[in-house]
């Protein structure tokens, strides 16, 4: 009997999206002292289901009482994600840019760092806000709101340095493009080659466009990092939300 | 019998205000509660009154405790807060006048 209860409980409580395990559990026991209460014979079983309606209607009733606490748990995911990949745009940048100095013996950061580093994490948070605003299913809220903060984070930039146009704009096309790639196909290799390839094109017809003598190889070379970025990022999402929904399955 | 569901609608926040408002009860208790104080009137569905519940726990105008009956067996127990008391008694009065502007509209023969 407790198997058939627990079997009508769960999808209840699965649908509440309560992040605090506590709460679930706490909302499993009270909904089985209701069935309890009502009698534990199959038939006073089956008319306490019928009794207390439609699981899927419930479930939406409670996850709006536990709205709020869904939405900060979601955006604590988001900015753990955001944090994590930055460091790691840092980290990649920062092996990328060191150079070999002063007869060989001496590591330096090349002049170009802390540009290639601003721009690295500036694609990161692009991948991170693509990646959101088109999270199956889709909803106009998500995507406003995941658009809406890169677009502040973007004006914040640009009202700091006006010649980061241009990182913004590269970097936006670079995140689509990005976002694109991971999705177009399953494999992993092939998802790579998809975006190293994107991004080549793009790094390669930009650099032309504004003058700037930037051949073939320095454009794949250029990708190659920006690559590295894109697999982080993408990598530490997927981490994310599997830890994310791993959270409303524990018991 | 059946009511219309728009009648409906906002009743069950009084209803679980007004019976806690007399003594602390839990969940099945309040339902059957409600069941026997209406002469089965008011056929409350579980699945209405526990999110209710909930989300008057949330908004700070009930407190729930575990407890266990004589029989052993484990309950969770609502009660009124103090800004629950208050929220009884608005809505106490303001489901008094309604009902009494109601009773005029309608005439006391249909009351």
């Amino acid at each position: 009997m407790r198997e058939e209860i627990d079997a009508f409980i769960e999808p209840i409580v699965a649908a509440a999206q309560i992040p605090s395990r506590r709460c679930r559990d706490e909302l499993r026991r009270e909904l089985r002292s209701h069935f309890e209460e009502s009698g534990l014979t199959p038939e006073a079983l089956a008319d306490a289901v019928v009794r207390f309606g439609n699981t899927a209607r419930i479930g939406d009733s409670l996850r709006t009482v536990y709205r709020r606490d869904y939405i900060l748990f979601y955006v604590a995911k988001v900015a753990a994600c955001v944090a994590a990949a930055t460091l790691a745009a840092i980290l990649i940048e920062t092996i990328a840019s060191l150079r070999l100095e002063g007869g060989m013996d001496a590591w330096r950061l090349s002049p170009d760092f802390a540009r290639a580093a601003g721009f690295g994490v500036f694609l990161t948070l692009a991948l991170v806000a693509a990646v959101e605003a088109t999270r199956a299913p889709f909803t106009w809220s998500r995507a406003v709101v995941s658009l809406g903060c890169y677009a502040i984070v973007s004006a914040c930039a640009l009202s700091v340095t006006a010649n980061s146009v241009g990182a913004v704009a590269t970097a936006s096309v670079l995140a689509t493009i990005g976002v694109g790639g991971a999705r177009a196909t399953t494999a992993w290799t092939s998802r790579a080659l998809l975006t190293l390839a994107a991004f080549a094109v793009v790094e390669y017809v930009l650099h032309q466009s504004l003058g700037i003598t930037f051949g073939p190889i320095r454009a794949l070379a250029a990708s190659a990092i920006l690559l590295m970025l894109w697999a982080s990022t993408i990598t530490i999402v997927a981490f994310s939300d599997r830890a994310f929904l791993g959270a409303f399955r524990k018991t | 019998m059946e009511y219309d569901r728009e009648f409906l609608t906002g009743t069950v926040g009084v209803l679980i205000l007004s019976l806690l408002n007399e003594r602390e009860m839990y969940g099945y208790e309040l339902l059957r509660e409600a069941e026997r104080r209406s002469s089965s009137a008011f056929q409350l569905k579980e699945g209405t009154v526990y999110p209710a519940l909930h989300h008057m726990e949330r908004s700070g105008l009930l407190r729930g405790r575990w407890r266990n009956s004589e029989t052993g067996r484990s309950r969770k127990y609502y009660s009124l807060t103090a800004k629950g008391r208050r929220q009884a008694e608005s809505k106490r009065r303001q489901w008094l006048q309604i009902s009494a502007a109601m009773r005029s509209i309608l005439g006391d023969s249909h009351a």
